[in-house]
């Protein structure tokens, strides 16, 4: 039997031996945030926004539904490493040992070939940055937000913590309380970023939280696409990414908002993603989950304003000792809003998916339409796939529709691939590349072939 | 004596124990037609498999032979390469991958050629691509005479399908690999008239190029189009009848009992 043998295969598992320059000692205190204040000499107001969030995060009790997470230590984590004291705009300027490092994740060369600006995080910082010169020109910020704290107070003043706010959530909480690093974006009235902005996320150091924080603002009619790569070494012991993403996409603007997530198995993935969707605006959430040891994760959409649309594909694919539990949630708070929500997942060697959702539609929020799919892939016996979908639908004058499909791949199918000349582990990866194409289509080239190459090597190793 | 290209000698075959072929022997020649009858559970279907190598049926006893190589310590993947081809009774669904892209693709594999490393050499990379996009026009061209629509190769493969759908799939995927010698089981089941006789032409037209064909039916309609040179009648795993077209006509009179 093929597919009970397969087992993951990671490549992104080095870590290199780069030392940190300063890292606070594990565990979670006033001190720790104020400290971590104090390093990135906030204004009073961040640092108190920071305590308050403590306060919710200690006071909220762990989420009992979702996944296992009773094997989180918040005592030893480390929550913040500087691993050099400067940020560099060119990657020759980069320490040589972490340059290494985004070589080998092929970050420079996809920056040259494909975006228009790059950000790469390395453990708690934004160490390198770089914009096109003529976006600059335009009015377009893109930076990390530790600096437009400093250098674009009153912008982040009006957004921070209006999308996703400090009460949210547990794991969100948290992240306003530590945060560091992440993007910031700005796109003016009109401004329309042709190529994607990207950046990508690395965690270096071990039993390590990684909290880093977005926050883009799509000013009227503008249009922008994101996307966002991470990875992390393999360590016996696990640690923690929790991010926070907020978008406000004004009247009319688009913004696409693409994760190729791929962590390794020994990271915890919980991360709260909220778009605002004011009157026309569009909002797309692409999100992709290979790896980790346990994900959730629910792209969000507000629609605000009337007309608004959202989209939200959610792919994940869970292998041994994971367990993706992923989804999206729409909610409707204005007439003639439109959302619809794809969900692929894909579950082999004993991983488990789950698809939770929500979606919402308040009292006359008339003529507004709500699609759902999700399809579900289980690979052997000893796989797992649920549906938690939830509907809260207040108005009467609405469209709604629901499918649900499950689909297995046993003996059965394999030896009729195979009498059509593939051997099982191809059969699988064309089966599972084939289920997520959805997700390769709307990915730039370079990344929709990583993509089948990640799937290939994640199936792996299953010919005995 | 002709050079059979497939040779069953004396095979034995048991699925959990239990024998479903017993001391079998055929042998097929390039571009010639041969109809595997017998009733139902007569052991046809457990030959097919046998052949094409299916873990499940252990062959005890005898030797497959194609083209002068004894088949048995072959993958099924491997068999399917050398140019054997089962059309299944009962095809399964496999959800995810959409027709179109799955035909493409086992083309591809296909006429890659296994020796060469095909990213550098431009001889063989071409020889691949040119015999896959030849083997996908010959499908696109096909496709309209099954009543086929566009729309049809962005369904997942054979899922939802209807059982003449999975037919005609199994036909269309034999298109994309052009097998040698090709076994179709009960491939007269669930098509409509119109359908039956495209794809009877399509088979027609293989065999006129080349491929030896061995057809599994209990019924002889199909044969009156796609006329066999060798009739073998199974019961119980055993060949209990062989020769030429006459044996049709007999059949078609008295049935499986008066032989």
């Amino acid at each position: 039997m093929p597919s009970n043998q397969l087992k993951a295969q990671y490549r992104y598992g080095f870590h290199d031996s780069a030392a940190p320059l300063y890292q606070i000692k594990p565990g979670l205190s006033e001190r720790v945030v104020e400290e971590i204040s104090s390093i990135k000499n906030e204004p009073a107001w961040m640092r108190e926004f920071r305590l308050r969030a403590l306060k919710v995060f200690e006071s909220k009790p762990m989420p009992p539904w979702g996944g296992d997470l009773s094997n989180i230590n918040f005592n030893n984590i480390t929550y913040y490493a500087r691993a050099t004291d400067k940020q560099s705009r060119t990657w020759d300027d980069v320490p040589a040992e972490i340059k290494n490092t985004f070589d080998r994740l092929g970050v420079p060369e996809a920056e040259r070939k494909m975006f228009a600006g790059v950000g790469a995080q390395y453990d708690s910082d934004v160490i390198y940055h770089n914009v096109r010169k003529d976006l600059e020109k335009q009015g377009v910020i893109f930076c990390d937000t530790d600096t437009a704290v400093r250098e674009y107070p009153d912008l982040v003043k009006k957004y921070f913590g209006t999308v996703v706010p400090v009460g949210d959530n547990k794991f969100a909480a948290l992240n306003t309380a530590c945060w560091s690093g992440g993007s910031f974006i700005y796109v003016p009235k009109g401004v329309k970023v042709a190529m994607p902005l990207q950046a990508y996320f690395r965690i270096n150091s071990k039993n390590f939280g990684q909290f880093e924080r977005t926050l883009i603002i799509a000013d009227e009619g503008s249009d922008l696409h994101y996307i966002e790569g991470c990875t992390a070494p393999v360590y016996s012991t696990d640690s923690l990414h929790a991010a926070v993403v907020e978008i406000i996409v004004h009247k009319n603007a688009h913004v696409r908002y693409t994760t190729i997530q791929n962590w390794s198995n020994n990271v915890y993935n919980l991360v709260t993603k909220r778009a605002r969707a004011e009157e026309g605006a569009y909002v797309e959430w692409i999100d992709g989950n290979l790896g980790s040891k346990l994900t959730m994760k629910y792209p969000s959409v507000f629609m605000f304003g009337r007309g608004a649309r959202a989209d939200v594909l959610s792919v994940a694919l869970a292998g041994p000792g994971q367990h993706q539990d992923a989804g999206a949630k729409v909610v409707h708070l204005a007439p003639d809003t439109v959302s619809s929500i794809v969900s692929k997942s894909v579950s082999f060697g004993g991983g488990r998916t789950s698809y939770r959702g929500l979606a919402k539609v308040i009292k006359g929020a008339e003529r507004s339409r709500i699609k759902t799919q999700c399809d579900a892939l289980i690979l052997d016996p000893q796989s797992r796939s649920d549906t938690y979908p939830t509907m809260a639908i207040e108005e009467e004058n609405v469209r709604v529709e629901h499918e649900a499909t499950v689909s297995r791949i046993g003996d059965k199918e394999i030896f009729y691939l195979q009498s059509r000349g593939l051997k099982p582990v191809e059969a699988t990866s064309m089966i599972v590349a084939g289920f997520f194409e959805p997700l390769a289509k709307v990915l730039p080239i370079d990344y929709a072939i990583e993509l089948n190459r990640l799937i290939e090597m994640e199936m792996e190793g299953s010919v005995g | 004596m002709q050079k059979s290209f497939l040779a069953i000698k004396n095979l034995a075959v048991t699925v959990e124990g239990k024998a479903v072929v017993r001391d079998f022997s055929l042998s097929v020649e390039k571009g010639s037609i041969h109809a595997l009858m017998g009733p139902n559970g007569s052991g046809k279907s457990s030959l097919a498999y046998a052949v094409m190598g299916h873990p499940a049926y252990a062959v005890t006893r005898g030797k497959i032979i194609f083209e002068g190589k004894d088949l048995a310590k072959l993958k099924p993947e491997e068999r399917a390469r050398k140019g054997i081809f089962l059309s299944f009774q009962e095809p399964p669904e496999v959800g995810g991958v959409a027709l179109g892209t799955y035909l493409r693709s086992i083309a591809k594999k296909q006429w890659s050629l296994p020796d060469v490393d095909v990213l550098k050499d431009a001889a063989g990379r071409r020889a691949q691509v040119r015999e896959s996009s030849l083997a996908m026009r010959t499908i696109k061209e096909f496709a309209p005479s099954l009543g086929i629509a566009e729309t049809f190769f962005d369904r997942a493969l054979n899922e939802g399908f209807s059982g003449g759908e999975k037919k005609k799939s199994e036909i269309l995927q034999m298109l994309a690999l052009k097998p040698k010698l090709a076994i179709i089981d009960e491939i007269d089941s669930g098509l409509d008239f119109d359908s039956l006789k495209a794809i009877t032409a399509a088979l027609k037209k293989a065999v006129k190029d080349g491929m030896g064909l061995i057809l599994i039916s209990h019924y002889t309609r199909i044969f009156k189009s796609l006329k066999p040179k060798y009739v073998h009648v199974l019961r119980d795993g055993e060949l209990i009848k062989e020769g030429g077209a006459a044996l049709l006509k007999k059949l078609d009179k008295g049935g499986y009992r008066d032989i």
